[in-house]
């Protein structure tokens, strides 16, 4: 039985032009101790997915899906309470900007001390301040700070991103949750460290079994380190499968798009070509055009295209297209 | 082909404090030598801290050098000749977004350059921004638009147009890509290159994207602590990288 278990979820908001549908029928599937990569272009709806399975967004978005399940738990028949349970303990979530998600006034440790699980400590209280700091030594080792006196004595501003989302992560396991949330998480760091943090999230996914759904703008990333992935765009799920088939063979023409738009090392590509890429770029919420939202930048598109496209299977390989790449059009 | 950009030795030293009431200094680049040819790419790449980004802001002249001189066509660079400097090398920002005044109009955005370092009259500034633009694969009605009507590919685009007001011979882009997504990137890199092509321009990236230096560029440069420790033709370096930071930094991007 998979972890998350999302089928059609479609979240929506109000606007003076109307209701505007910002996440249009989203398929997702998490299997236990899995990491599954979520990879789309901003504004494509992929934080607000994140934000759904969370319970973390504000009322003016209306969130509706045929089936949003964690570990078989509808979570949107749950009350805010019972959900507000499962937050943070269960389902935990790393943030985008490391460095703003920490408060600015306070120490590193102090912040630390808060996000510690108490009701699982069981020593008498006064030896509850040596049980916290062995705590979060621990955590701190495992994410693999090994100073961490400094980190903890240093306000946010005085470390790295690096060490900021390092230090978030450790926060997170604090509880030991199930499933993680990374959304966007090595957007800001630099180059050397996205590899750390990948790495880490790697040896938490093996050694804790922690299932990750890793969201991110940039292909490139997710190669490496996920079994799955799921290519969004607009608000649309465009393909999902296994990561090593859709690198080999992508259905969709946006996938196409995306892994030709990055130059490979191994590719024979003229030295300062032009490289193939949409026309175009992705439309506002407000101007969104019906059908199949790639429909005006799609180089394959039909008149067919005005009509959404159902998903369809083919080998574990989902994708909506009505002329997916493998069949010949004339 | 003519050498464009000459360096010699060229250092940076911060002030770190004092001791004794000795202002004690650290250095933070170089010295570092290296020629840009016309229509040539020179891509700089290290870690985070390696000075990369303290190069790039030297050579457009927002930060002073310590010692070391620039030869820009056979000319000293003085470090106060600021309208020789700006228009001769230019600056594509690291966001888009915040980069842009959101309370002007991209048309007075663009006209401003030329206000500052040329006395053109305004009829030529309006007709210079709209050659601009179309360049850039706009439209000259864009030149009445705020920044916050247009999207993110598209300011990026105004971003070079910026750059390219001032018709320079080398652009200075500090990690311009790498905040992009995908496919708005690959047409910025469609964009530099036609451009590269059409008005012979040279380039000078800051990136750590390795997949995009070596499709773009001609010289690749690696700092490591301030220090370069390998610079030559881009294919030669990533074929056979001869330093071990080099390797490593191939290694950890991916390769």
């Amino acid at each position: 039985m998979p972890l998350l278990d999302i089928r059609n979820l479609s979240i929506e908001f109000d606007s003076p032009h109307g209701r505007i549908r910002a996440v249009d029928r989203v398929n997702l599937s998490l299997n236990p101790g899995e990491i599954l990569g979520l990879v789309g272009e901003s504004g494509s709806g992929k934080s607000l997915v994140a934000k759904a399975i969370m319970g973390i967004l504000t009322d003016r978005w209306t969130v509706s899906a045929d089936r949003l399940r964690y570990n078989g738990v509808d979570l949107l028949a749950l009350s805010a309470s019972e959900r507000r349970k499962l937050m943070g303990r269960e389902i935990a979530m790393v943030f985008q900007e490391p460095s703003s998600s920490l408060d600015p006034n306070d120490t590193v440790g102090h912040q630390f001390n808060e996000s510690l699980p108490m009701d699982e400590c069981d020593v008498p209280f006064y030896r509850r301040k040596k049980w916290r700091d062995e705590q979060i030594k621990g955590l701190l080792h495992k994410v693999g700070i090994r100073d961490h006196k400094r980190v903890l004595k240093s306000y946010p501003h005085e470390l790295s991103e690096g060490l900021c989302q390092k230090v978030l992560i450790a926060m997170t396991i604090a509880y030991k949750p199930r499933l993680l949330i990374a959304d966007e998480p090595t957007t800001v760091i630099e180059a050397g460290a996205q590899d750390q943090i990948f790495k880490l999230f790697k040896k938490l996914n093996q050694l804790n079994d922690v299932s990750i759904l890793l969201i991110t703008h940039d292909l490139e990333h997710v190669e490496n380190w996920t079994q799955t992935i799921t290519v969004m765009y607009c608000g649309q799920t465009v393909e999902s499968g296994i990561t090593k088939d859709i690198f080999k063979q992508p259905f969709h023409p946006y996938t196409m798009a995306l892994l030709q738009s990055m130059p490979h090392f191994d590719e024979m590509l003229n030295h300062k070509s032009q490289l193939t890429t949409l026309s175009g770029c992705v439309p506002s919420l407000q101007h969104l055009p019906i059908g199949c939202r790639l429909g005006p930048r799609c180089p394959r598109a039909h008149r067919k295209c005005v009509e959404t496209p159902v998903m369809e299977k083919s080998r574990g390989h989902y994708f909506s297209c009505h002329f997916p790449l493998t069949e010949n059009i004339e | 082909m003519n050498t464009l950009l000459e360096v010699n030795n060229l250092t940076k030293s911060f002030k770190v404090g004092y001791r004794w009431l000795i202002p004690q200094y650290q250095r933070a680049l170089g010295p570092i030598s290296f020629n840009l040819e016309e229509q040539q790419t020179l891509s700089i790449v290290g870690n985070s801290g390696s000075g990369k980004t303290t190069l790039a802001r030297i050579l457009v002249g927002a930060e002073q050098r310590t010692s070391g001189e620039i030869i820009l066509e056979g000319e000293q660079l003085e470090v106060k000749k600021h309208i020789q400097r700006c228009c001769a090398i230019r600056m594509i920002f690291q966001d888009a977004n915040t980069s842009l005044n959101p309370r002007m109009r991209i048309g007075n955005l663009l006209e401003e350059p030329l206000k500052f370092a040329t006395d053109m009259p305004a009829k030529d500034r309006e007709q210079e921004v709209y050659s601009k633009l179309r360049q850039v694969g706009l439209l000259p009605e864009h030149a009445h638009f705020y920044p916050h009507m247009i999207s993110g590919g598209q300011k990026q685009r105004i971003a070079v147009a910026r750059a390219l007001m001032l018709n320079p011979h080398i652009i200075v882009a500090d990690e311009a890509l790498s905040v992009l997504d995908m496919s708005v990137r690959s047409q910025i890199i469609n964009l530099l290159l036609r451009l590269q092509k059409e008005m012979g321009l040279s380039y000078i990236f800051v990136s750590h994207n390795i997949n995009v230096v070596r499709h773009i560029s001609d010289k690749v440069m690696v700092l490591d602590q301030g220090q370069v420790v390998e610079l030559g033709d881009a294919e030669q370096v990533f074929k056979s990288p001869k330093h071990d930071q080099t390797r490593k930094l191939l290694y950890t991007l991916g390769h």
